[in-house]
């Protein structure tokens, strides 16, 4: 059996031309690439290529290798352990205060962490479509992180590796995003953005306002596109992805059930999902779906 | 007598379209292959139909005689056209070629007749976060394991985690780096890509059989890519072609993954009652073999045979326990 041209991502025009000239098998075109040249202009290596096919071990050392992002908060890293690694996506989910912008800026933090200590020494990107960004917060932050980077410094006697507040702050990258629309044209146009840096870290707060607003119709097409995009750029780039998305009320006969937005489809395609809620000054979160499919819980201090 | 149609060419119930070359057939040498491309006669079967609607015209363009032009007919016919099999043959050939995979976990082989069976497609369902991938991940290592044979595993949502495999392999020890090198993972994030990567696949395999497990996990994030109906048949047309080929020619187990949704209706009586839904459209409903759900229930997981292979039984309900080496 041959692989048909259709199967290509080449465009429908092109197939057609090809057609009419009697190519119908990809195989048939590769026999013949140098007398096609003048309708293909040379992009046949690319539509025709397989993705690397790797085997368990090599995945395995690479993931050893290259390990998660934690915030060092210690109940916190109980259940963020093995979860926003590089190359998939999480979903942070939960009522507004609930902490998930907190934990947001200390990822962008955590991340810069340099690799003597086992951090990603990378850069962070934050996508705010809330205008939650609040940047005196993140220097809050950032002082008590350079307060225990420093104490293990001079605990390990390393000299090297400074990190100043300056140089944290500098660090984040920031957009801001109206409307659904921008959100997508942002992410399709990331790759320009993100070449050259060491960005390890993208940092979506929050997907659920530039969608809601809309039409429900074109918002599953964009969804998947948008998803598609950012697999690519986490592929491409080997950054870890944290969304973070707001809870609706779904209704069943009689039952009101609270659920994150966006249905069933929109859970399929993350990779894990974390809640958080917040009682009185304790905060609460949740691993609801992970890659190692367990499903713990912790409270902590913020 | 009964004979049966091997699907060798399930893209077309028709000949096959491969275009003319001077490898093919002694007669047809590079200068006729030339004089026919230029009369538009590309293909193989554009010269059986040239033959069929008028000999006299091939004869002049070819200038061979009409017992050569019959035998080239007949040469192309059975080489490019749908082969008939008698059943007894195609019976012995099943029987010498098949196998059936345990699964490892005992309830799902009472359930399943013994096990995976070759030559089919298995689909596993359920609701986000189920276990479906945790499933396949319990049976790729179940074959890992007691088997020297590779298993592959198309990852279209970055889903397989290596760290939490060699975790499921905590019991084997020294031999974990060499079961593990034998599980071939293979990212793909677009159709173009995926549908390349299965026919790379078959390339390897018509080779050499080294492996009897094919793991696609999910299939949805490929077809929730487009809206367009025309174009997701299409899709899922040459994709059913590919993998019924590759089950029933190189006697591989297919497993995908599939999600089911919660919807409301439309009706305005039940517009607050959810119905599950099956992904992938109504076309691919019908395209798996088997069909199991998979329903999460705290720290079990219901499985339930809603399709089987050959008849459902009796009792078509068992439930899983998540461990730490897979589903028991």
């Amino acid at each position: 059996m041959n692989q048909n041209i259709d199967t290509t991502a080449l465009p429908r025009s092109k197939i057609e031309e090809l057609k009419n000239m009697g190519y119908h098998y990809c195989s048939d075109v590769e026999a013949n690439l140098e007398d096609l040249r003048s309708v293909l202009n040379n992009d046949w290596e690319e539509l025709a290529k397989v993705p690397k096919v790797e085997n368990a071990l090599e995945i395995f050392q690479k993931e050893v290798l290259s390990g998660c992002i934690l915030t060092y908060n210690k109940e916190l890293d109980k259940i963020l352990q093995n979860v926003i690694c590089p190359q998939t996506i999480t979903e942070f989910t939960g009522f507004s205060g609930s902490g998930k912008s907190q934990v947001c800026f200390q990822l962008c933090i955590s991340v810069q962490l340099p690799k003597w200590c086992g951090g990603f020494g990378g850069q962070a990107l934050y996508i705010s479509t809330n205008k939650n960004f609040n940047s005196s917060r993140l220097r809050e932050l950032a002082k008590n992180f350079l307060r225990d980077y420093n104490s293990l410094k001079v605990r390990t006697q390393k000299t090297e590796y400074n990190l100043t507040e300056e140089s944290i702050m500098q660090n984040i990258h920031y957009i801001d995003i109206i409307s659904g629309e921008d959100l997508l044209s942002c992410i399709l146009l990331l790759d320009n953005y993100l070449e050259g840096k060491n960005i390890r870290l993208i940092v979506i707060d929050s997907i659920t306002q530039p969608l809601k607003t809309m039409e429900v119709s074109a918002r599953f097409g964009l969804l998947n596109r948008f998803f598609q995009q950012l697999r690519i750029l986490s592929n491409q780039f080997d950054l870890a992805i944290v969304l973070t998305n707001d809870l609706t009320v779904r209704f069943n006969e009689k039952d009101a059930i609270i659920t994150p937005s966006f249905g069933d489809s929109f859970y399929h395609m993350v990779n894990s999902r974390i809640l958080f809620s917040k009682n009185y000054s304790v905060f609460h979160a949740k691993l609801l779906k992970s890659l190692n499919n367990t499903q713990i819980e912790a409270d902590f201090y913020l | 007598m009964v004979f049966k149609l091997i699907n060798d060419m399930v893209s077309s119930f028709q000949l096959q379209m491969d275009r003319l070359t001077s490898d093919i057939h002694s007669l047809l040498n590079k200068d006729l292959v030339k004089e026919l491309h230029k009369r538009n006669i590309y293909t193989v079967i554009d010269l059986i139909k040239a033959i069929q609607v008028d000999r006299k015209v091939v004869e002049k363009i070819s200038k061979l005689h009409l017992r050569e032009i019959v035998d080239l007919n007949k040469f192309l016919l059975k080489k490019y056209g749908p082969c008939a099999e008698n059943a007894f043959e195609h019976y012995q050939r099943i029987i010498l070629q098949s196998a059936i995979l345990q699964t490892g976990i005992g309830c799902l082989d009472k359930l399943l007749d013994g096990g995976l069976f070759t030559g089919y497609i298995y689909e596993i369902c359920g609701l986000p976060s189920s276990g479906k991938t945790f499933l396949c991940l319990s049976l790729a290592r179940h074959i890992l394991t007691t088997t020297k044979d590779q298993v592959y595993y198309i990852d279209t949502k970055h889903d397989f985690s290596a760290t939490a495999f060699r975790h499921m392999l905590a019991d084997s020890k020294d031999q974990a780096a060499e079961i593990l090198s034998r599980l071939l993972v293979v990212r793909v994030h677009s159709r173009p890509e995926f549908l390349n990567t299965l026919f790379s696949i078959k390339k390897i395999l018509r080779v050499k059989q080294t492996s009897k497990l094919l793991i696609i996990d999910s299939l949805p994030a490929l077809y929730f890519l487009n809206g367009n109906h025309t174009e997701n048949n299409s899709f899922l047309n040459y994709t059913v072609n590919i993998l019924n080929y590759l089950v029933n020619e190189c006697n591989l187990v297919i497993l995908v993954t599939n999600l089911i949704t919660l919807w409301s209706d439309g009706d305005i009586k039940k517009v607050d009652v959810m119905k599950e839904r099956i992904s992938c459209g109504g076309y691919w409903a019908n395209v798996p073999n088997a069909r199991i759900k998979l329903k999460r229930k705290h720290e079990t997981c219901i499985v339930n045979l809603t399709k089987a292979v050959k008849a459902i039984p009796p009792n078509c309900e068992c439930e899983l326990k998540f461990t730490s080496q897979g589903f028991v």
